[in-house]
């Protein structure tokens, strides 16, 4: 792909940021930053991953996953102001999605322990368990301020710190993975998942490119599972006290 | 001790009720939820039956001092559901419990018992409610402005209610700002001001002739001291 094509798909960036403008729907602004921010980081990136495998040893590739968990522990806890501990919750119930998905396939050979398998799952988890994560604390807050009256009643009957979390814990998992499940049943049916399609248009045959995104798609699904249940495990934990009453 | 309450000295006796009165702001529901256990006290100490309650465990502590919100929450089921839903949290699935008896109890027919709790009217959830805290039978009863949300004719009824239970030997502390309900229903009053008891006694002597300022800057602003 050559520059010039490069900079030409910008311009679909400065249609809709016109449009978003005409419309005055007043996001222009962040649209303009945001793909600038996204170009910056990119090219990064594509620098970093190539030093990394250059590098060619494990520390440094857990080195560096670690920053990628720390920093979408941040971002994800944004989400969840209001959660006391949120940035531990979030950056916890992501590296166990993390350790336990990458854990799993570097254990049974699916992936090797190198870069080139490492980082590209490593961050495909990392985001994916991020996003989750953001979506967990969220609903969590939510439906805490929405049930206060619920659980105190609860408490009031007798209930144990268990009973009275039971319907909330379960909502807050629900809705946060409507998104994930949704995908997951539309694959291959509405969309061409990143994988599959990144592969084909690098010349892999579809068939191995499929058994690819069978694999990462087990492992998303697996990983977004395990940081909401993490997540909701830890803000429960915050929130309902031993003694049975809300912090 | 908690939330903005300091300094509170509060007896109460089975068969009695203690109204605390005091402007919004004054502490009532602080006071009220750290008594139901909902809360805890920074320091000072609540006992029950002459023991403290951080030695007791909280889920039979709530068992027997049973709170009433001033909003009833159903939970989702029907009537009888709710009422037997005490008993399904301490683990017992079906312990003979008088459904028809309790509804009765608070003056509502029996018929009801297999109605969806949601939707019955404001003044039926507050009186299912307070069924389903005696489904427990409670030593003492929190009620936390048990009328404030209801109709007159829905307020009678539940006056009438907690006479018969106090006749029955609970004892019960209510929290409310209408001063004619303390009236109607209380043996004792105690006026909270900024966190603070700056009246406590019988209902006539507080309400009529009260001593200090700040019970009585209180009770003129509310038109009911002389």
């Amino acid at each position: 792909m050559s520059a010039l094509q490069l900079v030409a798909a910008y311009a679909l960036i400065l249609v809709v940021a016109g449009l978003s403008r005409w419309r005055q729907v007043g996001i222009e602004r962040d649209i303009f930053y945001s793909s600038l921010r996204a170009a910056v980081q990119l090219v990064a990136m594509g620098y970093v991953i190539q030093w990394v495998f250059d590098l060619r040893a494990f520390h440094y590739l857990l080195g560096l996953l670690s920053v990628m968990l720390l920093i979408s522990g941040r971002i994800s806890a944004q989400r969840g102001k209001g959660v006391t501990h949120a940035y531990w919750i979030a950056t916890a119930a992501i590296a166990v999605a993390t350790v336990g998905t990458l854990g799993l396939l570097l254990a049974l050979g699916v992936a090797e322990p190198t870069g080139r398998f490492v980082i590209p799952l490593g961050g495909m988890i990392l985001g994916n368990a991020m996003n989750i994560t953001s979506q967990t604390l969220n609903r969590f807050l939510a439906e805490l301020r929405a049930r206060r009256t619920e659980v105190e009643t609860l408490f009031s009957l007798g209930a144990s710190r268990q009973q009275a979390a039971r319907e909330l814990l379960r909502e807050t998992v629900r809705a946060a993975m409507i998104a994930p499940l949704d995908t997951m049943k539309a694959v291959g049916l509405i969309h061409i998942p990143g994988v599959t399609a990144g592969m084909i248009l690098a010349g892999t045959p579809p068939i191995d490119a499929v058994r690819y995104q069978i694999v990462i798609m087990y492992m998303m699904s697996s990983a977004v599972t395990l940081s909401s249940l993490t997540a909701t495990m830890l803000c429960y934990l915050q929130a309902f006290t031993p003694d049975h009453r809300l912090r | 001790m908690a939330g903005g309450v300091f300094d509170v000295t509060l007896d109460l006796f089975p068969g009695e009720i203690v109204a605390v009165i005091g402007p919004s702001g004054g502490g009532k529901s602080s006071l009220i939820r750290l008594l139901a256990g909902l809360t805890r006290a920074d320091s000072g100490t609540l006992t029950l039956d002459g023991r403290p309650i951080a030695e007791l465990d909280a889920r039979d502590y709530r068992r027997r001092v049973a709170m009433l919100f001033q909003q009833p929450h159903m939970m989702a089921g029907t009537v009888a559901d709710n009422l037997r839903l005490p008993a399904r949290l301490r683990g017992e699935e079906d312990n003979g419990l008088d459904v028809a008896g309790l509804l009765r109890s608070v003056d509502l027919e029996p018929e009801l018992m297999e109605r969806e709790a949601a939707t019955l009217s404001l003044g039926q959830q507050q009186r299912v409610a307070l069924a389903r805290l005696l489904a427990m039978a409670p030593a003492c009863l929190l009620l936390d402005e048990p009328t404030a949300a209801l109709d007159p004719v829905s307020t009678q009824t539940i006056v009438r209610l907690l006479q018969r239970l106090c006749d029955d030997g609970v004892a019960i502390l209510l929290v409310t700002h209408e001063i004619a309900v303390a009236r109607r229903l209380a043996d004792r009053v105690v006026v909270l001001v900024a966190g603070r008891v700056v009246e406590a006694g019988d209902v006539d002597q507080v309400l009529v002739a009260p001593q200090s300022e700040a019970a009585q800057a209180f009770l003129t602003a509310e038109g009911a001291a002389p």
